[in-house]
């Protein structure tokens, strides 16, 4: 009963190995000896010069325009920066421009 | 009348043939299926008492399916030691007209045999079966002996029946059984005595002469005296 | 055999002793992996194993794809798509094409872009990349490269424009996600099939075991039943399945060959004791005669004797093939279609005259039609020898009754006489051959009768019932009655 032909139990081997294979090797695939490029848009500077564009936006236009929502988020971007919580407080800048952009 | 006996044993053969010649027969016998299928080609028997097994290469089976497909309709009556009802019917298919097993009384055997030939030389369909001053009407299934009716049961007329198809013959229990009764085996009880003698009563006592007549140790006879 | 609860410490300590010999066993069994394979259960459990591996790797694949790859390819997808618009407004001039990276850069709410514009000297004039990497040549179009946000590091996936006029874009997305989520999925891929082929080598193993328990106890009883031991059977676990309905076929299979064997038996002993009586007789008469006869009349009466001695010894014998004939089954294949009805009223008719010459009284109960599946000479030498019974046990005066009927899904045929009857401390054994009961020691007979009734209604897939007439016997045969749902078909 159940008598796998020598062939076949040599296919199904053979098939596992490669399997096993390549995933180990697609798995190993990392290109981590070089050195990672530093992302600008993570740093204070540019936290500073997006809430100079803000800040540009917002006196562009009449004041009863500007919801509280961005002068909210306007100011805790600016704090989380000063703070050192650069990319959380980037986002809040970028969502108050989004806002004012929307309108 | 010429019977062809076919048996391999000595002593059956020769006590069989013995007994045929005391009853008035001629008899032939052959010890193996070669002779016994040569013999029973070549010359003109009334009867064949063919045993199943044979030696020589020819078995009673091969024997009479070879004979019958020469067109040789010879009543044979197979004598067999085997006894299931399956070599029974292989036989009759081969072709066997009766089938007795051993061992057998050969009182058995004799009526048999002679019932055989009666079989085998009746053509045409009779209306009539006539025994001296007993007649019988099978059209109008009536049953008359010196001119007076006689009432019968319906077995009654087919027992009688059977008698007159035999008369002058020896027939005996178990062939009444087989052929009025369809019944195959031996009863313990002498249930056909009883039929029979009750059928005396109507067909032999009121009348002057008896026909119906017990044959010691073997059966019954119709005749007349 | 379940230890008793009351010496736990010790059934447990049995219990880990069984298995310590089992695994040292089978990693004997384990050095010599050509032994191993023979085992079907092991093959079994390999083979499941790798089926399971292979499923499994399928299912992963088809993660793989709907994950990891659906994420390649949105953030495909999103690259061109944004490099598109770039190429747009680059037609525009350079400038144009760097305020409009800046503007997508300050309204990047998803914080996953990277762009990088690098003038044909080389020079970065846009964009959120320190430096050029360098890996970035000219020739290269898709790749992948490890970036550092805020410290962390992470992974970019670029692609990369040469514009006319020498100029160069980046265009991407950070895919660290991604990239992270590959790495848990190729981890479980590695480890996947490890626990898989431990859990096959352990179910190979259990599925072993419980085939070399069954095939181990079907071989133990088929092995002491041939030595001998009768009463030997197969265990049925009681769970209903495959190997229980094995169990119980054989079981059944070697239930026949003991009740076969016991019917040899018995009619080797009938044969040793019943048998010896007449032959004995027979010779003592013969012997007698030569002795003592004293002229020809003498003697042909003593032949005469011997002959009808030898033709009820004959009678016996015929009637002993009989029985063991129709115990055996062979005749099943010739059952037909039986009308009972006539053939009833035919042995009526038979017994009617005998029964009235003796006194006795012949009633009949019978309905015309009455369908059974079977043979009809059997059925008409069961009821006839039961009426030969009657016939023989019943006084004068008294009357005896043949009645048949269909009672639900059952025929009975009831044969009833007012003779003596059988005793209830006998009834179990009347069938029994050569069984004579003390009522009935005088009376002519070889006790096969009700043998021979018995046979044909096991035969026939009914029973042969011994009741009670008060006063007297009457036999009941039941068969299973033909009906149009259980009409079976006929023979080939």
């Amino acid at each position: 009963m159940l008598n796998i032909a020598p062939l076949t139990r040599r296919r199904l081997c053979a098939g596992l190995f490669a399997t096993v294979g390549f995933a180990a090797t697609v798995h190993g695939q990392s290109t981590d000896d070089m050195p990672p490029a530093r992302v600008t848009s993570d740093t204070a500077e540019f936290c500073a010069q997006l809430a100079r564009q803000l800040r540009a936006e917002i006196r562009a236009r009449s004041t009863p325009e500007v919801p509280d929502e961005v002068r909210m988020l306007q100011h805790e971007g600016r704090r989380m920066c000063q703070e050192g919580h650069i990319r959380p407080g980037i986002l809040r800048i970028r969502q108050a421009l989004m806002i004012l952009k929307q309108r | 009348m010429r019977i062809l006996v076919v048996e391999d044993d000595k002593d059956v053969a020769g006590f069989v043939a013995k007994g045929l010649r005391e009853a008035g027969h001629v008899v032939e016998s052959a010890d193996n299926g070669r002779d016994g299928l040569f013999l029973a080609a070549s010359e003109n028997f009334d009867a064949v008492v063919l045993d199943r097994m044979l030696p020589g290469g020819i078995d009673g089976l091969r024997l009479l399916e070879t004979l019958r497909a020469q067109g040789n309709q010879t009543p044979v009556l197979f004598l067999s030691a085997l006894a299931q009802v399956d070599d029974r019917v292989k036989g009759l298919k081969a072709g066997g007209d009766d089938y007795m097993t051993k061992p057998f009384a050969f009182a058995e055997l004799l009526a048999r045999v002679e019932a055989l030939t009666r079989r085998g030389k009746s053509e045409a369909p009779v209306t009539k079966l006539v025994v001296s001053d007993l007649e019988m009407d099978l059209l109008s299934r009536t049953v008359r002996r010196a001119g007076q009716k006689i009432d019968l049961q319906p077995r009654e007329f087919r027992l009688l029946e059977y008698l007159l198809r035999h008369a002058g013959q020896v027939v005996t229990r178990t062939m009444l059984l087989e052929g009025v009764w369809d019944y195959h085996f031996d009863p313990q009880t002498n249930v056909i005595d009883v039929h029979v003698s009750r059928l005396r009563q109507k067909v032999d006592k009121p009348f002057p002469t008896p026909l119906i007549h017990t044959v010691r140790n073997a059966g019954y006879m119709l005749r007349a005296d | 055999m379940k230890p008793a609860a009351a010496d736990r410490p010790g059934a447990a300590a049995q219990l880990w002793h069984r298995l310590a010999c089992r695994t040292r066993q089978d990693l004997r069994l384990a050095r010599h992996p050509g032994m191993l394979l023979r085992s079907a259960g092991v093959r079994f459990g390999l083979i499941y194993a790798g089926l399971f591996c292979l499923s499994a790797l399928v299912l992963a694949g088809f993660l793989w794809w709907s994950t990891a790859g659906l994420l390649d390819r949105q953030t495909d997808a999103a690259i061109n798509a944004d490099a598109q618009g770039l190429l747009e407004h680059y037609q525009d001039g350079p400038v144009a094409l760097v305020e409009t990276i800046q503007d997508r850069l300050a309204a990047n709410i998803d914080d996953d872009a990277i762009y990088l514009l690098a003038d044909p000297l080389g020079r970065l004039i846009a964009g959120n990349l320190e430096t050029w990497p360098s890996v970035i040549t000219p020739d290269v179009e898709w790749i992948e490269i490890p970036i550092d946000r805020a410290g962390v590091r992470g992974l970019a996936r670029l692609r990369h424009f040469v514009l006319p006029d020498g100029y160069q874009l980046l265009v991407g997305r950070d895919v660290q996600a991604r990239a992270r989520l590959r790495h848990i999925l190729g981890d479980a891929l590695l480890w996947a099939p490890a626990i898989v082929v431990v859990f096959g080598i352990v179910g190979a193993m259990a599925v072993r075991s419980l085939f070399r328990i069954t095939i181990n106890d079907v071989a133990a009883t088929a092995a002491a039943f041939s030595r001998g031991d009768l009463t030997r059977r197969v265990r049925v676990s009681g769970m209903g399945d495959e190997f229980d309905r094995l169990a119980k076929e054989i079981n059944e299979m070697l239930d026949r060959i003991a009740a076969l064997m016991d019917g040899v038996r018995q009619v080797s002993n009938a044969i040793a004791h019943d048998l010896r009586t007449p032959i004995t007789r027979a010779r003592a008469r013969l012997e007698d005669a030569a002795r003592s006869a004293r002229d020809e009349a003498d003697l042909r009466a003593a032949i005469d004797r011997a002959q009808s001695d030898l033709d009820g010894i004959v009678a016996v014998f015929q009637a002993l093939l009989r029985i063991a004939e129709i115990e055996a089954g062979s005749r099943r294949s010739a059952f037909a279609r039986v009308d009972l009805g006539p053939l009833l009223f035919d042995l009526v008719e038979l017994y009617t005259a005998a029964a009235e010459e003796n006194g006795q009284g012949l009633v009949h109960d019978i309905p015309p039609i009455l369908p059974a599946f079977g043979d009809h000479d059997m059925l008409q030498q069961a009821v006839a020898n039961l009426l030969d019974n009657a016939l023989k046990f019943s006084p004068p005066g008294g009357t005896i009754r043949l009645a048949a009927a269909i009672v639900g899904q059952t025929l009975e045929i009831t044969v009833a006489d007012q003779g003596p009857g059988i005793p209830p401390a006998d009834r179990a054994r009347a069938t029994e051959r050569f069984f004579r009961g003390e009522a009935a020691r005088n009376t002519p007979g070889s006790g096969l009768g009700l043998a021979l009734v018995q046979a044909v209604a096991a035969l026939h897939g009914g029973t042969l019932r011994l009741d009670d007439n008060h006063p007297g016997l009457a036999a009941v045969i039941s068969l299973p009655a033909l009906t149009a749902s259980n009409a079976p078909l006929p023979p080939a």
